[in-house]
């Protein structure tokens, strides 16, 4: 069978995949350090790292959604529910057996329908949720004068935003170990890192083409 | 002509500042020099050039003083308001009303777990009146010859008032006081303290407010001798070489009345700086250094609206070198020695541990405060019944809650201890405890009759039977502000073990509050994660091996 290389990520997907790999992981050790699940770093320290690392995170985000949508990028995320079975077969059984992946990655649809719904749940759930209540955290104070006391509101005291923002953390603890892991289920161990750094990805070529 | 004038006038000045920089320079010698006036004078005290007064030189005062009254009298012959003035405030009256409750608070009327109560007690208590005589209830609050000027506008520093004198000093003769102890208080030259007179400094505040309890330290913990002449870490605003504030600075007294009592605390102070228009005087952290004090950094200003200045800037009190007492039990007074006589017995530091009259003591130095939710109320047990069954009895009782804007999280001393109490009625007891006579508790250590003549005095039932309970007394902490580079760090509190503020309840303090469900649930979830992501990694690596066999590779 002939194999071809085609590029699947461009520049820039690469660029923001790589930094939020950065700003995650900072944020998760200093987010945790404010939590006080580990006490590695001064309160202080934390404190600050996360807050400037969350807004860059920020930045980055935004720059993410309007790549996605002036290049028409979002329509990767298109998927038809058929493909979903086939896929959760391969990951049970079929990749067991050695059979081949459903999914043939071209450079229109780079995603396999799993990783549309989850890196789709990501972006659009996991990221603002973290953003809001990030936002909300930041800016307590100002939130408290102006608008919770004058709508009578106690909901969003910083209890509840801080705990969002924990269960949110602890969901992307989750999705990271999950995501690394994946990265293995290519033609070898190290195959997907591979192409999420250079962009390019060594396909099977069809018949057709 | 006309180009000489400025010539000369520079010369004038020059001179002039020369002549200050010397006479200043003379001045600070005499005082260093100087073992009586030398002790503590910081600027705008009495040998200071501000004053326009040069006491010495009034006819009046050039003559020989009896007694105190004597000096009294002379001294309002010009300042004809002051013993009007000082009748209006606590310091005379020693009572303060609740404006809430209406009640009768202040020194005369609080019962505390020191000493417990002035009533019957007062020729003790009272040589600390800022009065002449107050010896029992028939003291005439309306004498104005009575008022003492003398302690606190000293400068000598030779003015003392004896002990157990009703707010007198030893006049003509030597007296004893301990009684029996050989140490021996000299007469007090009245007329040289009287040409001597000043605004008024640390020692002379110090002399009742550092000594309040019964002596050095013992009652407030963060006021005590230490801050005659205090340094840079133990009270930043009044290091003797740096701001060298006086307690006046703050407590700025207009028309002899001083702001700044317990009574009347501001626990939170939302104007920010003070404005002298207004009338107020600079008193809290707040009326000096605004509501956004921290100019480098927005998050601790943040802290200003739920915490206290002093929460973070005071992070022990008793800093000085002396210790205060933080237990005092007088249940076990009264154990004699083999003689039949008072016993003292002392720690390896050499604080008192008991005393026959007193009881158990425990002293401590570099005390952290606890912390506790205030909105500047306190309310005071006194002579009101209590619940039956009371384990600990808070004698008194601060306000605040985490959902109040006008509370704070504040510092506090808690003094604990026993103190007598009657068993049927369930109230405090006001025990006659100084005295010459035949009931008084340090004359015969007999509580019965100590307890029935000291309630028959202050006009209180007692039903005949006591006991002892353990009570409590919160101090709110506001002296002995650190330097920042001393003040609590972000760890101090933002931590989960042995975090400072672990028992504050109400509030979500980041690093201290767990949601401990929360978490569980989160890393079990987080470790089956990883326990399948091993698990499928495993089934890969050993299906794909067995193919690989089967194909012979």
């Amino acid at each position: 069978m002939a194999k071809k290389k085609i590029k699947i990520y461009t520049t820039f997907i690469r660029f923001w995949h790589w930094t939020q790999v950065f700003l995650l992981a900072t944020l998760a050790f200093t987010g945790f350090a404010v939590h006080g699940t580990h006490r590695l770093i001064r309160f202080d320290t934390a404190v600050k790292v996360h807050n400037v690392t969350g807004i860059a995170l920020g930045l980055l985000a935004f720059a993410m959604f309007f790549y996605y949508i002036t290049t028409g990028e979002w329509k990767q995320y298109k998927f038809d529910k058929g493909d979903i079975l086939a896929q959760i077969k391969y990951y049970t059984s079929g990749i067991l057996k050695g059979e081949p992946h459903p999914h043939q990655k071209t450079e229109i649809s780079r995603l396999n329908p799993l990783q549309k719904i989850t890196y789709l749940n990501f972006k659009v759930i996991i990221l603002p949720v973290m953003g809001i209540t990030g936002t909300m955290y930041l800016y307590k104070e100002y939130l408290e004068e102006n608008f919770y006391s004058a709508l009578g509101l106690k909901l969003f005291v910083l209890n509840n935003v801080a705990v969002l923002h924990t269960i949110g953390a602890y969901i992307l603890v989750a999705f990271v170990i999950v995501h690394v892991y994946m990265t293995t289920t290519g033609h070898s161990v190290f195959s997907h890192v591979k192409t999420m750094l250079t962009g390019w990805e060594e396909v099977e070529e069809h018949g057709e083409g | 002509m006309k180009r000489r004038k400025p010539k000369l006038a520079t010369l004038v000045s020059l001179t002039g500042i020369i002549i200050l920089l010397i006479s200043a320079f003379f001045a600070r010698n005499a005082q260093a020099a100087d073992p009586i006036s030398g002790l503590s004078q910081g600027e705008g005290e009495p040998d200071s050039p501000t004053s326009t007064a040069d006491h010495s030189k009034f006819e009046i005062l050039q003559q020989d003083f009896a007694t105190g009254p004597d000096v009294t009298a002379a001294c309002l012959t010009c300042h004809t308001e002051a013993a009007k003035q000082i009748m209006e405030t606590p310091h005379w009256t020693w009572e303060y009303t609740d404006p809430q409750t209406g009640e009768a608070l202040g020194k005369k009327n609080v019962i505390n777990n020191f000493c417990q109560s002035i009533e019957s007690n007062e020729p003790r208590c009272t040589s600390c009146h800022i009065g002449y005589g107050w010896e029992d209830k028939t003291f005439d609050f309306s004498a104005e010859e009575s008022v003492d000027c003398l302690v606190c506008h000293d400068t000598t520093g030779t003015y003392k008032k004896l002990p157990t004198g009703a707010g007198h000093p030893v006049y003509n003769e030597p007296k004893e006081f301990p009684a029996g102890s050989g140490k021996y208080w000299d007469p007090v030259d009245l007329t040289l303290v009287a040409q001597n007179v000043g605004a008024t400094s640390r020692q002379t505040c110090g002399a009742c407010h550092f000594e309040g309890g019964g002596g050095n330290g013992v009652k407030h913990g963060d006021l005590d001798q230490s801050l005659v002449s205090p340094d840079h870490h133990l009270d930043v605003h009044m290091d003797i070489d740096g701001l060298n504030f006086t307690c006046a600075t703050c407590h700025e007294p207009v028309a002899h009345a001083i702001p700044g009592s317990r009574y009347q605390l501001e626990a939170k102070d939302e104007d920010g700086f003070a404005v002298a228009s207004k009338g107020h005087t600079a008193l809290t952290c707040e009326d000096c250094h605004g509501l956004e004090p921290h100019p480098s950094d927005a998050n601790l200003d943040h802290h200003v609206e739920k915490i206290a200045c002093q929460t973070c800037h005071i992070p022990s009190y008793a800093r000085g070198g002396y210790p205060t007492k933080t237990w005092w039990d007088w249940s076990t007074a009264g154990r004699l020695g083999a003689d039949g006589k008072s016993i003292t017995e002392h720690d390896e530091k050499g604080w008192d541990t008991y005393i026959s009259k007193k009881g158990d003591f425990i002293w401590e130095e570099n005390v952290q405060p606890e912390y506790y939710w205030f909105d500047g109320n306190i309310d005071y047990q006194n002579m009101k019944p209590f619940e039956a069954g009371t384990e600990v009895l808070q004698v008194n009782q601060i306000h605040g809650s985490p959902d109040d804007p006008g509370s704070r999280i504040w510092p506090f001393k808690v003094m604990r201890g026993k103190q007598p109490y009657d068993t049927v009625n369930r109230t405090l007891v006001t025990p006659h405890v100084y005295g010459a006579d035949d009931t008084s508790y340090w004359k015969n250590f007999d509580w019965e009759k100590a307890i029935a003549t000291g309630m028959e005095y202050s006009s209180h039932d007692y039903s005949g039977e006591y006991g002892f309970i353990e009570t409590e007394m919160y101090w709110p902490i506001s002296h002995m502000v650190a330097p920042a580079e001393d003040a609590l760090h972000c760890d101090s509190c933002h931590r989960r073990e042995q975090g400072i503020l672990a028992d504050v309840e109400g509030v979500y303090i980041p690093g201290i509050t767990t949601t401990p469900l929360l978490d569980q649930i989160s890393w079990t979830a987080i470790m089956l994660t990883f326990v399948g992501v091993v698990i499928h990694g495993s089934a890969r690596f050993i299906s794909s091996k067995n193919r690989n066999k089967k194909e012979g590779i």
